[in-house]
C-alpha cells in the first residue's frame, strides 16, 4: 500500500517538477527577451515583470518543493542529529515533519481559498497585459498540498519503520553556494 | 511577552537541532509565535499571503537565473578552456598549476554565482593535471577547495543578492562591491601558494622543462572566448548600467545555454539535469525565504530586534568590539550551519542593530558575505571540502588539513575588510 502511494506521489511530483522546469526556462527566455528587445528593437516585451513575479517564480518554487523533500534537498543542520540514536532520530524526524506538514497544510488551504476567491471575482492585474490573479495563488496551493502529502507519507513510513534510511539527508551542496 | 519569545526561540533551536529543514523550523516557530502574540486569525492571514508574496519579487528571479547559468557552465566544459588559458600564462610561475587553478577559479567566479558548481567543475579539470605533474595533495586539494569560494564574493553572488533582498540594499552596488574583496582574497591565496612552494618546492615540481608545454597564451585566451564573452556580458552589463542584475543573470543563463547547445557540449540528459538541479536548489532556497519572512513577522510583532538594539546600546561598549563579537558569531555559526540559512536567520535581528551603529549596509553586506565564504571551508561542515572530496575521491579530513593555511588568509582578509571599509565601498561609490 505504502509503495503504491509512494509511486503515485512520485508521478505527481514529477509532473509538478516538469511545470517548475518549464517556468524556469520561460523565465530565462522572457527576461532576456525583454532586455534584449529593449536594446535591439527598442521595444521591451510587455508584461514580463508581472509574468515573472506572479506566475513563474511561484511555479519554480512551489512546484518543486515536494520533489525536493523526497530527494532530501531542503537545507537542514545535521551535525547534531548525527549523534542521536537511530530510534530518537526516527522520532525527531516524525515530529519535525508533523509540525512542517501542519504549517504547509494551513498554507495550502489558505492559498487555495485565496485562489478560489480571486477566480470567482474574476480579478485581473491592471498592467499593460491583464493577467488573472488566481493562478499564482493556485500554484502555491497545489505545490504546498503536494508537500503535505509527501510529508504525510514520510511520517507514515517513519511510523511503520519503512522509511529508506537517510532520506532526510539534506546536503548543503544543494543550497547553491 | 518574554515567555512567548523564549518559547518560540527554544522551539526554533530545538527543531533546527533535530535536523528539521531550516525553512520548516523558521516557519513553524514564527507561526506559533504569531499565534501566541497576535492570535489565530492574524497568524492564518500571514500564512495566507506570505508564501506567495515573499516569492513574488522580480529581484528574486536573479537567484534561479544565476543558478541556471552556473549549472550550464559547469556542464558545458567552459571551465576547461579557462583553466588552459590560465595555465598558459602561469605555468612558469612558482606553483604554476596551482596559481593557474586559482586564476581560473577567480575567472569562473565571475560567470558563476555558485561556489559548489565552480569547485566541482574545476576539481575535475585541475586536480588530474596537478597530480599528473607531481603536485602534493596538500597544496592541490587546498587550493581547489578554497578558490571555489571566490564565487561567493566575486559577482554574480547569490548570497549578496539575497542579502540585498532581505535588507533592501542596492543589489547592483552589492555585486560591484564584491569585486575588490574577491580579488584581494585571490591575491592572498596566490601569496600563500607562493609561500608554501618557496618553503617546500617538492610540493609543486617545476614543469617548465617538460616537452608537452601549454600553447601560447594568446591562442589559449582566444579558445576560452566563451567564458570571456559571458563574463563581459554579465559584469559589463551590470557595471555599465545596461542591464539590471536580474536581466544580466537571465542573459548570462541564456548565453551559456546557447553556447552549450550550439556547440553540442551538452546533451539532452545534461540539459535535463541542469534544469533539475537549478529547480531543486531554487525551491530549497526560496522555502527558506518563506520561513524567514514568517519568522520576521513574529520578530516585528514582538519588536525583538528593537529590544536587542536597545539592550546592546545599553552595554556601552565600543562598536568595533561589538562588531567583532558579531563576526565571531557568524564564523562560529558557519562551522555548523548552512550559510544561506545563517543569513536568513540572523539578518532580521542583526541588521537593524548594525544600522544603529551607523555602518554602511553595503560594507556590512560584504563583511557578512566574507564570513559566509569562510563558512564554506571551516570544519566540520565546510561544504566546499565535501564537494572537492566528492569530485576527487580524497578523504574529507585530508582536505580540511590542506585548507588550513588558506583559512588563515581568509581571516586576515576579513580583518582587512573590517579595518578598511573603502576596500568594499570604493567601486560602488563610483556608480
Amino acid at each position: 500500500m505504502m509503495k503504491i502511494l509512494n509511486s503515485a506521489l512520485i508521478v505527481v511530483e514529477g509532473a509538478l517538477y516538469v511545470g517548475a522546469a518549464v517556468c524556469l526556462a520561460l523565465m530565462m527566455l522572457s527576461i532576456s527577451g525583454d532586455a534584449l528587445g529593449r536594446y535591439i528593437l527598442g521595444t521591451p516585451l510587455p508584461g514580463v515583470h508581472e509574468l515573472t513575479e506572479m506566475y513563474l517564480l511561484a511555479g519554480v518554487v512551489f512546484l518543486s518543493i515536494a520533489r525536493a523533500q523526497r530527494l532530501g534537498n531542503h537545507v537542514a543542520v545535521e551535525s547534531f542529529e548525527a549523534f542521536f540514536p537511530k530510534g530518537l532520530r526516527r522520532v525527531t524526524r516524525i515530529v519535525g515533519r508533523a509540525l512542517g506538514s501542519t504549517l504547509f497544510f494551513i498554507i495550502a488551504f489558505k492559498s487555495g481559498q485565496m485562489a478560489w476567491n480571486q477566480y470567482m471575482m474574476g480579478n485581473m492585474t491592471s498592467g499593460a497585459v491583464a493577467f488573472p490573479s488566481w493562478i499564482g495563488w493556485f500554484l502555491v496551493a497545489i505545490g504546498s498540498a503536494a508537500l503535505v502529502l509527501r510529508l504525510f507519507l514520510q511520517i507514515a513510513q517513519g511510523l511503520v519503520n519503512q522509511e529508506p534510511d537517510d532520506t532526510g539527508s539534506h546536503t548543503l551542496e544543494e543550497s547553491g553556494q | 511577552m518574554t515567555l512567548e519569545i523564549l518559547i518560540v526561540f527554544a522551539l526554533l533551536a530545538t527543531m533546527i537541532s533535530m535536523g528539521t529543514p531550516i525553512s520548516f523550523s523558521m516557519g513553524v516557530a514564527g507561526a506559533l509565535g504569531l499565534w501566541l502574540t497576535l492570535g489565530f486569525a492574524p497568524m492564518s492571514g500571514i500564512l495566507q499571503t506570505t508564501p506567495y508574496r515573499s516569492s513574488a519579487s522580480f529581484l528574486l528571479a536573479t537567484v534561479p537565473m544565476f543558478l541556471l547559468m552556473a549549472e550550464f557552465m559547469s556542464r558545458s566544459g567552459i571551465s576547461s578552456g579557462i583553466f588552459r588559458a590560465a595555465n598558459a600564462f602561469l605555468y612558469r610561475a612558482r606553483g604554476g598549476l596551482a596559481q593557474a587553478t586559482l586564476l581560473a577559479n577567480a575567472f569562473m567566479a565571475a560567470i558563476s554565482g555558485s561556489s559548489t558548481a565552480t569547485t566541482a567543475a574545476m576539481a575535475s579539470v585541475a586536480l588530474p593535471e596537478m597530480r599528473r605533474h607531481g603536485y602534493s595533495d596538500s597544496l592541490s586539494l587546498g587550493i581547489i577547495s578554497v578558490s571555489g569560494t571566490l564565487a561567493i564574493m566575486i559577482p554574480p553572488s547569490i548570497p549578496l543578492v539575497l542579502y540585498g533582498v532581505i535588507t533592501e540594499t542596492s543589489i547592483g552596488k552589492l555585486l560591484i562591491a564584491g569585486i575588490i574583496p574577491g580579488l584581494l582574497t585571490a591575491a592572498g591565496y596566490a601569496a600563500m601558494i607562493w609561500f608554501k612552494v618557496k618553503r617546500n618546492p617538492a610540493i609543486a615540481p617545476d614543469i617548465t622543462h617538460l616537452e608537452n608545454k601549454p600553447e601560447k597564451p594568446v591562442r589559449e585566451v582566444v579558445r576560452a572566448w566563451d567564458g570571456i564573452l559571458i563574463a563581459t556580458l554579465v559584469l559589463g552589463g551590470i557595471y555599465s548600467g545596461a542591464f539590471t542584475p536580474t536581466e544580466a543573470s537571465a542573459i548570462g543563463a541564456l548565453g551559456t545555454f546557447l553556447i552549450a547547445v550550439f556547440y553540442r557540449r551538452i546533451g539532452t540528459r545534461g540539459l535535463i539535469s541542469a534544469f533539475a538541479s537549478a529547480t531543486n536548489i531554487t525551491g530549497a532556497i526560496f522555502l527558506i525565504v518563506v520561513g524567514a519572512m514568517i519568522f520576521s513577522y513574529f520578530l516585528s510583532a514582538t519588536q525583538v530586534s528593537r529590544e536587542l538594539v536597545t539592550w546592546v546600546q545599553g552595554l556601552d561598549q565600543p562598536v568595533i568590539l561589538l562588531l567583532c563579537v558579531l563576526l565571531l558569531i557568524y564564523v562560529l555559526l558557519g562551522c555548523f550551519m548552512d550559510q544561506l540559512a545563517i543569513l536568513f536567520l540572523t539578518l532580521p535581528l542583526f541588521f537593524p542593530l548594525v544600522m544603529s551603529w551607523g555602518m554602511d549596509p553595503v560594507w556590512f553586506g560584504i563583511i557578512v558575505t566574507k564570513t559566509v565564504e569562510i563558512g564554506l571551508i571551516t570544519p566540520p561542515l565546510g561544504m566546499n571540502a565535501y564537494v572537492a572530496a566528492g569530485a576527487t575521491g580524497a578523504p574529507v579530513a585530508k582536505i580540511f588539513r590542506a585548507i588550513m593555511p588558506f583559512l588563515f588568509v581568509d581571516i586576515a582578509i576579513l580583518a582587512l575588510l573590517v579595518a578598511f571599509p573603502i576596500l568594499s565601498l570604493f567601486l560602488p561609490n563610483l556608480m
